[in-house]
């Protein structure tokens, strides 16, 4: 009896911790993405940096936070992904972060006056968190919602949503519509193109 | 009693282990069923070939007409006028924001709309500055007929690009027909009138936005299926607002 109650205090104990780190992952998500977006715009801000030094800045920072292999995995469905060789998919993944690389980083000249504000944390469900923001830059302002789940190296994002549009979606449209026409190899060839210089 | 707490103990422990291995599993079905079903389940596009081909129209609209002209606008007309005149034309689309505020039984938002107005258009001279915004910190409720019938369940029925106008569905094009009579300008002024205050609206806002039409141009590798998506996402959003 006695040993019953100490497992009874000992899964409360676990269990209370569980949903301590619940409330705590939350929290570290939202910290995570607000220092690092601080980092980035102390970087643009700075006016000692060359552009080419402004983009490599700000990809390092970036880059651990996302979940490339995983968002490209997305863009391309279970279906497709599941179709392509392991040096096709290191390939692919390798093409589909240089095409984003290329488009988000085009041009941090515009970037810099905007004010980011951030919203609570919401919890998706136990593996997924989202942290919407809002952009205010001169007349306008537009929500950001970046999409973390817990890969198995932490929490990282998946997706990201402008005004209710997501990269990963809008990519995958794009990208479902190429397989459909020109097959697999057409969509390969495409980025090729697209990534060239 | 022994036997039976050995027995839990490990029941515990399986289950501990079970949702160690689900929380650490590079398994990601759920997070493609969070983003949804692939596109062309959505969006509905039996006329592709017309729309294409208005699509790339729009396009050259834009980079040979519309950008050039409010370019050149743009070099006459110094950016805070231009701010302000955007801002008017905001103001006097108040009746189709107030109206579909109540047709979607959102009474508050009617109230700040109506609030926005009346403040705007006097101590904000005719909607050219947004002390509404500024001072009140009343945000606009941006509400048209459009997200009205979504908001009663229409879906967005069929896809269609509209020369000049660019992207819509018949859910909108109906929307914004009557929007346009919800407009009391709409049967003050002739329609040739009302035609050229809305070329001049449009070449005012283009000139406020040069360069984002081409960076997403750029950013997308089939971009009549990007716009067309991200046209879908973003109306959507907007309903559920």
């Amino acid at each position: 009896m006695k040993r019953l109650g100490l497992l009874c205090i000992l899964l409360v104990f676990v269990f209370g911790i569980a949903g301590f780190s619940f409330a705590d992952e939350k929290s570290y998500v939202e910290n995570l993405i607000k220092s690092k977006t601080d980092q980035i715009l102390a970087v643009i801000r700075n006016k000692n940096l060359s552009e080419k030094e402004k983009k490599q800045k700000i990809f390092d920072i970036a880059k651990p936070l996302f979940d490339f292999d995983t968002m490209s995995k997305l863009t391309l469905g279970r279906k497709y992904w599941s179709q392509l060789t392991p040096s096709e998919q290191k390939r692919f993944v390798d093409l589909f972060v240089k095409r984003l690389r290329m488009v988000y980083l085009d041009r941090v000249d515009i970037y810099g006056n905007e004010q980011i504000e951030y919203k609570p944390a919401i919890q998706k469900n136990k593996r997924i968190i989202y942290v919407p923001s809002v952009v205010l830059a001169k007349d306008q302002k537009f929500s950001v919602v970046y999409k973390f789940w817990k890969s198995p190296k932490g929490w990282k994002i998946y997706d990201v949503e402008i005004e209710g549009v997501s990269i990963v979606r809008t990519y995958r449209s794009q990208f479902i519509s190429i397989i459909q026409k020109k097959g697999i190899k057409g969509l390969f060839k495409k980025l090729e193109k697209l990534t060239q210089g | 009693m022994n036997k039976r707490l050995l027995f839990f103990i490990f029941l515990v422990a399986i289950f501990m282990n079970i949702s160690f291995l689900y929380a650490a599993s590079e398994e990601t079905t759920f997070l493609e069923e969070e983003i949804g079903p692939p596109e062309k389940v959505i969006v509905n596009d039996p006329l592709e070939p017309y729309n294409r081909a208005i699509t790339a129209f729009n396009d050259r609209a834009y980079f040979y007409a519309l950008k050039p002209t409010a370019k050149g606008y743009a070099k006459i007309v110094p950016e805070v006028i231009r701010r302000s005149i955007d801002r008017c034309f905001n103001n006097i689309g108040f009746p189709i924001r107030f109206v579909n505020n109540i047709l979607q039984l959102k009474f508050k938002g009617a109230g700040v709309e109506l609030a926005r107005f009346v403040i705007n258009s006097t101590i904000g001279i005719a909607g050219f500055t947004d002390p509404a915004r500024k001072w009140f910190h009343l945000e606009p409720r941006n509400e048209d007929f459009g997200q009205t019938l979504g908001y009663y369940h229409m879906g967005s029925v069929f896809y269609i690009v509209w020369p000049f106008i660019g992207p819509s569905n018949l859910r909108d094009t109906i929307g914004k027909a009557a929007d346009i009579f919800t407009q009391p300008a709409t049967y003050l002024l002739d329609w040739w009138i009302l035609l050229a205050a809305r070329a001049f609206q449009k070449i005012n806002y283009t000139s406020l936005h040069i360069g984002e039409y081409e960076s997403m141009k750029k950013a997308a590798v089939d971009y009549y299926i990007f716009i067309r998506d991200a046209y879908e996402q973003m109306r959507i959003k907007e309903i559920k607002e």
